[in-house]
């Protein structure tokens, strides 16, 4: 059924409320890198999974436990080791008794069945159950002895990841790393970040979130960013920016043209437009505006171009290579 | 779910932010229109302020060779303004790119654009974001968002305006000698020397005339047979047998028609300049067309006697003389190409006879004044006796 206008009105307000609830109750328990908490919200709200990157000892997995306790959904962690099985994912069937002393199989479900999962270290996973995350990631159901399970809604993988051991690691192939809505950095705190850090967790006290939303709400508010208006000029942004990455094209700049292999794929545009309707909503506007596409192309497009040689030998990074695209694609068309 | 406090449901919604007036995607594109307009006004002011400077120029081009009335003037302004509306009604932006140029002008983060698109929509956002765009344009005046600032086009107009000014204030007033004597002599722009004298010249003498000075323009009369003579008949001026070398303009002709110098010899210039033989007609037309030009160099009894030099073929006394009235020569030798092409067809014969008696008539009257001194009086009369037209001996 469409909602009237007056019902997208109330459910905005709504939004705007539960997205300013949410970030204060994380805020109580994560210190700071308050971008890092904005965009994680955008992408479950867009119900996108998430790949945290930073150096162990961050809080990556507080944020995310934070955020499950927030809206008191299901929250399951997988700690990826190199002997991690698929089955161990996304569960198995055991034999069991079933009524009346029959032996039957049934299906036990893996850690992938619940509405946040927090995949620690996926890089240290072995290639074979990390494509186990794949079909969940995408499809939002699991295939197990040719039955498919769908997973609860809503559904989001945060999966985090140290860049500075690489030691016995399997680094994501860029088939996975596609499926990631948003990848985020967490950068090293500052004095002050930390000295509230030691305050908060050294002492008696115990933050707990308040949650006073729910599953509910979180689907609500997922149907409600994509009645999103994506009007001409922001969507023809998000292709030129698309376009831009591609060393081929005759649009990309000279920093795609000598750094890049491969540009972002069309999952760049969908993830970059659902962000943008999500900031949209936020900004109390029902369309999407060219700032908007701005503001999320950073972690949209950050995973998803790959670098070439002559980047890993000159040390150039992907943000500074998407920064470039930024600079180089003017906001309006040229006329 | 497990652990939800507060499902999502009706209690839970904030109260509705009710539209409190009507949503129009009418409205929305009227007000876009009233802003198109006035882009189309600046655009209209910026031609035509391109368009009106460029006419004056030209405008005081034509004055300045040929003359023009205040019709034609009005004309060349109409026709500036009629081409700065069609381009400004040609360029205008549509409505949409109209709502992409108040989105930028009013930073109103592409709400305009939006709700172009949205209003033939049915999205259920679509009235909110009509809405919004209404509530940020209602009440903005066009010449708030888009002000008339013309200040290159203006300065540039302003510019041709005074060089127009100019062109016009050394101009001669139009008169159909003038214009005649211009469309005959100052045509090539490569003989701009050549040119500005034809056109100066007669503007003293014919100016003095006007004002019954009799005197000084009775000079400019006499410059204008003598010059003839200085490029038909240098023979007769008593050098028969030698090429007037100082003229190139006259050197280009080809040797002129024996009926028409009596010396038998060759002179410069006589021709049309286009290697033909002068016929009888065209000579008289290159006379007075060349006397056209050389009045540019004579000013009062000096300069006519100085085109009497040249005349006689002296050409080795009066160098700039002689060059000044090359160059009208050139020029001449285009009229008089058109004058025989006019004659050929049998129209023109008339006025050229006319210009002919007219110069005659003014040699006449130089010759009798007292300005001139005796020997020069002597010799252009002689010279004028020598090519008269058998009708007038």
């Amino acid at each position: 059924m469409t909602p009237s206008p007056a019902e997208i009105e109330a459910q905005a307000a709504t939004f705007r409320e539960c997205f300013g609830h949410l970030k204060a109750e994380i805020g109580r328990a994560f210190v700071g890198q308050q971008t890092l908490v904005d965009h994680l919200l955008l992408c479950f709200f867009c119900q996108g999974h998430a790949l945290i990157e930073g150096p162990p000892g961050l809080g990556k997995t507080l944020l995310v436990r934070t955020l499950a306790d927030a809206l008191s959904l299901d929250f399951s962690r997988i700690q990826c080791t190199p002997d991690l099985m698929p089955a161990d994912v996304t569960g198995t069937n055991v034999l069991g008794e079933g009524p009346g002393g029959v032996r039957q199989f049934s299906f036990q479900r893996g850690p992938i069945f619940a509405n946040i999962v927090l995949a620690d270290e996926l890089n240290r996973a072995t290639p074979r159950t990390q494509s186990a995350f794949l079909e969940a990631m995408q499809e939002r159901h699991v295939t197990v002895f040719g039955v498919t399970h769908p997973l609860a809604e809503p559904f989001s993988v945060f999966a985090t990841q140290n860049p500075i051991e690489m030691e016995g690691t399997y680094p994501l192939p860029e088939a996975q790393l596609d499926r990631f809505f948003f990848k985020l950095l967490v950068h090293t705190p500052s004095v002050d970040e930390l000295a509230e850090i030691l305050t908060r967790t050294t002492g008696v006290e115990s933050v707990r979130p308040v949650s006073r939303y729910g599953a509910a709400t979180v689907r609500a508010m997922a149907d409600l960013i994509k009645q999103v208006k994506v009007a001409e000029p922001a969507m023809r942004l998000v292709l030129r920016l698309i376009q831009a990455t591609h060393p081929d094209s005759t649009d990309a700049p000279p920093v795609v043209k000598k750094y890049v292999r491969y540009g972002a794929s069309p999952r760049a545009a969908q993830a970059m437009t659902l962000a943008a309707k999500g900031l949209a909503l936020l900004a109390g506007r029902y369309h999407v505006a060219s700032d908007d596409v701005r503001q999320v192309a950073l972690p949209a497009l950050n995973h998803r171009i790959i670098l070439g040689f002559q980047a890993e030998m000159e040390q150039v990074s992907r943000e500074s290579v998407v920064r470039g695209v930024l600079e180089a694609v003017s906001e309006h068309e040229p006329c | 779910m497990p652990g939800e406090p507060v499902p999502w449901d009706d209690s839970q919604r904030p109260r509705p932010v009710t539209t409190a007036f009507e949503v129009s995607g009418a409205e929305l594109v009227e007000l876009i229109i009233r802003h198109r307009r006035r882009i189309r006004l600046i655009l209209f002011a910026s031609y035509s302020c391109t368009t009106v400077a460029a006419g004056a120029i030209v405008t005081a081009a034509y004055q300045f060779r040929a003359g023009m009335g205040a019709g034609g003037a009005a004309a060349a302004g109409g026709l500036a303004l009629g081409t700065a509306a069609l381009l400004a009604w040609l360029r205008c932006p549509t409505v949409r790119a109209t709502g992409a140029r108040l989105d930028r002008e009013l930073r109103l983060d592409d709400r305009v654009a939006a709700a172009l698109e949205a209003r033939d929509g049915h999205e259920p956002v679509a009235p909110l974001i009509v809405r919004d765009a209404l509530l940020r344009l209602r009440g903005i005046k066009p010449a708030h968002v888009f002000p008339m600032k013309l200040g290159r086009p203006a300065a540039l107009a302003a510019a041709s305006f005074v060089c127009a000014a100019l062109l016009s204030a050394i101009a001669v007033p139009p008169g159909p000698d003038r214009a005649s004597a211009a469309r005959g002599g100052g045509v090539s722009s490569a003989t701009a020397t050549g040119a500005r004298s034809s056109a100066a010249g007669p503007l003293r003498g014919r100016s003095s005339d006007s004002n019954g000075e009799r005197g000084v323009p009775g000079s400019a009369q006499v410059a204008a047979p003598s010059a003839a003579a200085g490029q038909q008949a240098a023979p007769a001026g008593g050098q028969p047998g030698t090429t007037a070398t100082r003229a190139p303009g006259a050197q280009r002709g080809s040797t002129a028609d024996s009926s028409q110098s009596p010396g038998g010899t060759t002179a410069g210039g006589a021709s049309s300049g286009d290697g033909r033989r002068s016929t009888n007609s065209q000579s008289t037309a290159d006379a007075s067309g060349a006397g056209a030009a050389a009045r540019g160099t004579a000013s009062g009894a000096t300069r006519a006697t100085g085109a009497a030099r040249g005349a006689a073929g002296r050409s080795g006394e009066t160098v700039g003389g002689t060059a000044v009235g090359a160059g009208g020569v050139q020029g001449e030798a285009l009229r008089s190409n058109a004058e025989v092409a006019r004659t050929r067809a049998g129209g023109g014969r008339s006025s050229v006879t006319a210009r002919a008696d007219a110069a005659w008539t003014g040699a006449a009257a130089a010759v009798s004044s007292d300005d001139v001194p005796p020997r020069r009086r002597a010799y252009v009369r002689d010279y004028f006796i020598a090519i008269r037209r058998p009708e007038q001996k």
